[in-house]
């Protein structure tokens, strides 16, 4: 199956491109019918793996690159972030329980990639030693 | 990060003059939303009106000056779009923080 569109961005990892980035993967979303509530969430995603790209497999550097690639099929969108840092701990938790009534113990972190599970179909992380490959699918139509 | 306050009776009312709360403004926001919790303000309406994107980053901001006040005022939430909801429900701090539609319905609650 070969995508209808393909688009691929590149920015510099500091955090003050993600902005940019987020705002035009919201509006190449709209543009595709997106609800106004997908698109958002499309680039919550996308921002989301790009700020872990920068604080954690980067550290914060601020000369490196972050490429995502945006494929546009009929039935899905599927994004793809790149990066050359460090590899990702493969055990990190996704879920988010807590008890909303404990003060003390309200989540501060560690949201990004719950809110990624919660709302993406389904996501491939891959490290080949040069490069680490995050891969995010969402279909557009139910689930096949 | 540009953040607009007024005082009104004992609540402040505290309204980022900026798009986005992300990760790139999320720790000068939280360093001012820490500063005036301990100048003495525990009842504080945050006024997300004017803010159309919040990542978890920010909101983990908003959650970090809860914990800071602690029990001794509130933080309520006014004016979120449906993006910004979102972000509150999938999360379950809609559970967490008391959500009005405006400010002056935020400041009305907080006067009781």
């Amino acid at each position: 199956m070969s995508p209808s569109g393909n688009i691929k961005l590149t920015i510099l990892s500091t955090l003050d491109n993600v902005p940019l980035l987020g705002a035009s993967i919201n509006k190449m979303c709209s543009l595709i019918s997106m609800s106004e509530e997908q698109a958002f969430q499309m680039e919550l995603c996308v921002v989301e793996a790009c700020n872990n790209v920068i604080k954690h497999a980067y550290n914060n550097a601020s000369d490196k690159e972050v490429e995502v690639e945006v494929r546009f099929f009929d039935d899905r969108i599927i994004f793809t972030i790149c990066d050359a840092g460090t590899r990702k701990p493969t055990d990190l938790p996704h879920t988010l329980d807590y008890d909303p009534q404990d003060l003390d113990n309200l989540p501060e972190g560690r949201m990004g990639l719950f809110l990624i599970h919660e709302i993406m179909d389904e996501i491939h992380y891959e490290a080949d030693g040069s490069k680490n490959i995050f891969t995010m699918t969402k279909f557009l139509s139910p689930k096949p | 990060m540009n953040i607009e306050t007024k005082k009104v009776q004992d609540v402040l009312v505290v309204k980022p003059a900026e798009k986005r709360l992300d990760a790139k403004v999320a720790v000068s926001f939280k360093e001012a939303m820490v500063e005036f919790i301990n100048t003495g303000s525990t009842l504080i309406v945050l006024d997300l009106s004017g803010v159309d994107f919040v990542d978890s980053s920010g909101l983990g901001a908003i959650v970090s000056s809860l914990k800071v006040l602690g029990r001794k005022g509130d933080i309520v939430i006014a004016g979120v779009g449906t993006s910004v909801l979102q972000m509150f429900s999938l999360t379950r701090m809609d559970k967490v923080f008391k959500m009005f539609p405006t400010q002056e319905e935020a400041l009305q609650a907080l006067s009781r």
